[in-house]
C-alpha cells in the first residue's frame, strides 16, 4: 500500500508506468520463463568449462561418427550405410539399426546455422544438443504444468525440471545419446495429448501424434508411451469418464503415430507385431465397440434389449480378441515380449536369464540414496502432489498421476529410469509447491486487507469484514510469512544441490579421467585418446582391433579401425566368442583370435592409476557372458571360495587366462605406490600373484602413459617348419 | 576468464533469483485485484 502511494505522490509521466497486475504477472511470467531457459542450458556446460568441448562416455561416440557421415554423404546414404567397421566379420546394418532422430536434429540445426552464416564444426553442434534440448523442455514442462493444473504449477515445473539433476545427468553437454532429445519429444507427445484429450480438438491429436513419432525416431523408450497411454483410456473407461474427446484424441493419435512410427526402418512393423504394441491395439478396438455400444444404446432406447445385446457383443468381442491374440502369437505374427521388457517388470529376470543386460551398472537397480541424490526435496513434495491430484481429480490430473506413478515404479527396477520419471516428478511436485505457496500468499494478501475494510467502511459492511476476521486464525499472517520463507528455503536448497550435483558428479566426460592430485590439485588422465590416436596413426587402416564391447565404439570413432564388437551387443554370441577369449589360455585364445582376424588386442587397466572401472572388475562378466554360451568357460574356475581375488591365492585359471596376461604384463616391474612392493595393484589394493608373465602369440605394441589402455599385437602364425 | 567456479556461482545465484521470481509471481496472482481472477 505504502508503495501505491507513493507512486501516487509521482509526476504524471511516472504515474503511468505503474503496471496493472496483469501486466505485472505477464512480465514476472516471462522473465521468469527466460531465465529458466538461460539457467537449464547453462547449468549443463560444467564439463566444457572443466575440460573442452568434447563428447562423453561411449554410445554418444557412436552418435556422433554417424551424424558426421549423415552430414557429409547425405540421408539417402545414411540411410542404407552397410558399415564394415564393426561387428568383423558380419557388419552392421546402420540404417535400419539405430533411432535416427538425434542425428538428423543435430545435422538440421547444424545446416540451419551455416544457413545462418555461423560457421560452427558439427562436433560442437552435437555437444550442445541436449542442452539446447533440455533448454525446450523446460518451456514445454510450463505448458503441461499450466495444461494440468494453473501457470503457477507450469512455471514452478519449469523451474524445478531446468535443474533436476536427474534429468541433468543424461542431458549435460556433450551427452550426446539419444534420451538428449528424447525427454523432450516424450513430454511434448504427453502434453499435447493430454491437451487434444482436454480440448477434443483433431489438430491437437495430430501434433501429439507427431510428437509421438518424433519420439519414435528418437529413443526406444517410445514403449513407455504406446503402453502408458492406452493404460490411461482404459482407466478413464473404467472410472467412467468416457467422452468424445477421449475418442478423437486417442484414435487420432494412436493411428497417425502408428503409421508415422512405421516409417523408422529400426521400429519397422513392430506396432502390428510385437507384444509390447498390443496393449495398444487392444485398448484402440475396446474404444470403437464403446462408441459402437453408445451408438446401439442411443438406437435401441431399451435397457432390457440392450443388456443382451451388450452381453453377447462383449462375449463376442473377448472371444474374437482372445483367439487372435492367441492364434497370433503362436503362429509367431506376434512376436513375445522382448528380455528387456521382461526385465523392467520383474526386476529379477534380466540377473537370471540376460547377463548382458545384468552386466551395466544403469540397468541395476535403484538405490534409496540415488533417490535422494537425484530429486531432493521433490521426493517428499511427490506425495503431496499426488494429494493435491487426488483432491482435483480431472482427466489430465489422472494422466499425471498415471504417468508419476508408472515411472517411479521402473525408475526403482533401473536407475537409468529415473530419467523418465524426473519430469512426472517434477510436475507433480510443482502442483504441491505451487498449491502451497498460492495458499500462503492469498492467506497474506487477503489478511492484509481486512483491517483496512474495516476502518474504511460503513457498519454495513463491517459484519462482514467481522465474519473474515474470525475466521482467520491468530497470528495467521506471519505464520504465513514464516512457512513461505520456509518454502523458499527448501526450494533454494533445492538449486543450490542441483548445481552442486550437475558440478561434482554428473559433468564428467568419462573419456578424460580426473583425480586430485598430492597438492589438491586437478589431475587429468587422458589415456584414451592416446591410445585411440596411436591406432589411427601406427596401424594399417584395415585393422582389426578385439576388446570388450563397451570400447567399441570409440575405437571406430576416434581410432577409425575395425572392432569385433561394439556398445551395440545385437549379437549375443559374438560378444560371448570375445568374452571366450579373453578368458581363456593364451593358445587357446590365439586360436579364436585368428578365426576372427584380430590383429591387436586393447585392454583396460587401472591398476596404476586407481582407475576402477577397468577390464579386470568387468571380468567376471566376461566369464559369465562367455560361458553362457560356450560350457567351457565356468566361473567357478576363476573364483577361490567364490572370492574373486589377483594375488598369490588367485585361482591358477586367472592367473594364467589372456585378460590377466594382458593387464599385468611387466607389471610385476613397477612400484606404484611409496612403501608397498613392485606389483601392487591400486585398484584391487592387493599385490599380485603373477609378476612373471611371458607372452608368446602376442606383444606389447602400446601403453599409454598411465598405463590405462594397453594395446597388443597378435602375432602372425609361425611359419612351418 | 569465466572458468567452472563461476558458473556454480552464477547457477546458484539464477537458480535462487528465479525462486525468488516464481515466489513474486504467486504473489501477485493472489492479488485481490487480479484482474485474471
Amino acid at each position: 500500500m505504502a508503495a501505491a502511494t507513493a507512486l501516487d505522490s509521482l509526476p504524471a509521466p511516472l504515474r503511468s508506468l505503474r503496471l496493472k497486475t496483469k501486466q505485472q504477472e505477464l512480465l514476472l511470467r516471462v522473465s521468469a520463463l527466460a531465465l529458466i531457459y538461460v539457467l537449464a542450458f547453462v547449468v549443463r556446460l560444467f564439463s566444457v568449462l572443466r575440460y573442452e568441448s568434447m563428447i562423453h562416455e561411449f554410445d554418444p561416440y557412436f552418435n556422433y561418427r554417424t551424424t558426421l557421415f549423415l552430414s557429409d554423404h547425405g540421408f539417402s546414404e545414411f540411410w542404407n550405410w552397410f558399415d564394415f567397421e564393426s561387428w568383423y566379420p558380419l557388419g552392421r546394418v546402420v540404417g535400419g539399426t539405430l533411432f535416427p532422430g538425434l542425428m538428423v536434429t543435430a545435422a538440421l540445426l547444424h545446416r540451419l546455422l551455416r544457413a545462418l552464416s555461423l560457421a560452427v564444426h558439427i562436433r560442437e553442434v552435437c555437444v550442445l544438443t541436449a542442452p539446447f534440448f533440455a533448454a525446450n523442455t523446460t518451456l514445454v514442462a510450463y505448458a503441461f504444468g499450466r495444461e494440468i493444473w494453473d501457470s503457477g504449477a507450469g512455471l514452478v515445473a519449469a523451474a524445478l525440471i531446468a535443474v533436476c539433476p536427474g534429468y541433468i545427468s543424461r542431458s549435460v553437454a556433450g551427452s550426446y545419446d539419444n534420451e538428449g532429445v528424447a525427454i523432450f519429444a516424450l513430454l511434448l507427445t504427453f502434453y499435447l495429448f493430454v491437451r487434444a484429450v482436454n480440448t477434443g480438438s483433431l489438430a491437437w491429436s495430430l501434433a501429439s501424434a507427431f510428437g509421438y513419432f518424433y519420439m519414435v525416431s528418437a529413443w526406444g523408450g517410445y514403449v513407455f508411451i504406446i503402453n502408458l497411454l492406452p493404460l490411461y483410456v482404459l482407466v478413464l473407461l473404467v472410472t467412467g469418464r468416457y467422452s468424445q474427446r477421449l475418442y478423437v484424441a486417442y484414435n487420432s493419435t494412436y493411428v497417425l503415430g502408428m503409421l508415422l512410427a512405421m516409417q523408422i526402418r529400426f521400429v519397422g512393423f513392430q506396432h502390428v507385431q510385437s507384444g509390447e504394441h498390443m496393449a495398444a491395439m487392444g485398448v484402440f478396438f475396446l474404444l470403437q465397440v464403446f462408441f459402437f455400444l453408445d451408438w446401439v444404446k442411443y438406437l435401441l432406447n431399451d435397457a432390457k434389449l440392450f443388456k443382451s445385446f451388450l452381453r453377447i457383443t462383449l462375449t463376442c468381442v473377448i472371444t474374437v480378441g482372445t483367439l487372435a491374440l492367441g492364434i497370433g502369437t503362436a503362429s509367431g505374427y506376434i512376436s513375445p515380449w522382448t528380455g528387456r521388457f521382461y526385465s523392467l517388470l520383474d526386476p529379477t529376470y534380466a540377473k537370471d536369464h540376460i547377463p548382458i543386460i545384468a552386466s551395466v551398472s544403469e540397468h541395476q537397480p535403484t538405490a534409496w540414496s540415488s533417490f535422494m541424490f537425484d530429486f531432493h526435496i521433490l521426493l517428499f513434495l511427490f506425495p503431496a502432489g499426488l494429494y493435491f491430484c487426488f483432491k482435483r481429480l480431472s482427466d489430465a490430473t489422472i494422466f499425471i498421476v498415471m504417468y508419476g506413478l508408472t515411472s517411479m515404479y521402473f525408475a526403482g527396477v533401473m536407475v537409468r529410469l529415473i530419467l523418465v520419471a524426473a519430469p512426472a516428478v517434477c510436475l507433480i511436485s510443482a502442483i504441491a509447491a505451487s498449491a502451497t505457496i498460492k495458499n500462503l500468499t492469498t492467506l497474506i494478501r487477503t489478511k492484509s486487507k481486512s483491517p483496512q475494510t474495516v476502518s474504511g467502511k460503513s457498519s454495513g459492511s463491517k459484519a462482514a469484514a467481522k465474519g473474515a476476521v474470525d475466521q482467520s486464525l491468530p497470528f495467521q499472517q506471519n505464520v504465513a510469512i514464516a512457512l513461505l520463507l520456509g518454502a523458499f528455503y527448501l526450494l533454494s536448497r533445492y538449486a543450490v544441490h542441483c548445481t552442486w550435483v550437475t558440478s561434482e558428479a554428473y559433468s564428467s566426460p568419462s573419456i578424460v579421467l580426473a583425480a586430485r592430485g598430492h597438492n589438491g590439485g586437478r589431475v587429468i588422465f587422458d589415456d584414451y585418446r592416446e591410445a585411440y590416436y596411436w591406432l589411427r596413426q601406427n596401424t594399417p587402416s584395415d585393422a582389426k582391433i578385439m576388446s570388450w564391447w563397451d570400447y567399441g565404439y570409440q575405437i571406430t570413432a576416434m581410432g577409425n579401425r575395425t572392432v569385433i564388437v561394439d556398445n551395440n551387443t545385437w549379437n549375443n554370441t559374438h560378444i560371448a566368442t570375445v568374452g571366450r577369449a579373453m578368458s581363456s589360455y593364451e593358445d587357446e585364445a590365439y586360436e579364436i583370435m585368428q578365426s576372427l582376424d584380430v590383429n591387436y588386442v586393447l585392454v583396460v587397466f587401472g591398476g596404476v592409476t586407481g582407475y576402477s572401472s577397468d577390464d579386470i572388475n568387468k571380468f567376471l562378466w566376461m566369464v559369465r557372458i562367455g560361458g553362457g554360451v560356450f560350457p567351457v568357460i565356468k566361473e567357478p574356475d576363476y573364483l577361490v571360495n567364490g572370492e574373486y581375488r589377483v594375488d598369490k591365492g588367485a585361482a591358477p585359471k586367472m592367473l594364467n587366462c589372456l585378460m590377466y596376461k594382458l593387464c599385468y604384463y611387466r607389471f610385476g616391474e613397477l612400484t606404484t605406490e611409496y612403501g608397498k612392493p613392485p606389483g601392487y595393484d591400486r585398484v584391487r589394493g592387493v599385490e599380485i600373484g603373477n609378476k612373471d608373465i611371458k607372452l608368446e602369440y602376442l606383444e606389447e605394441a602400446f601403453t599409454t602413459s598411465n598405463w590405462i589402455v594397453r594395446i597388443y599385437k597378435v602375432k602372425p602364425p609361425k611359419n612351418r617348419s | 576468464m569465466f572458468d567452472d567456479q563461476d558458473l556454480g556461482f552464477f547457477a546458484n545465484f539464477l537458480g535462487i533469483f528465479i525462486f525468488v521470481l516464481v515466489i513474486a509471481y504467486h504473489f501477485v496472482m493472489a492479488d485481490p485485484k487480479y484482474e485474471g481472477n
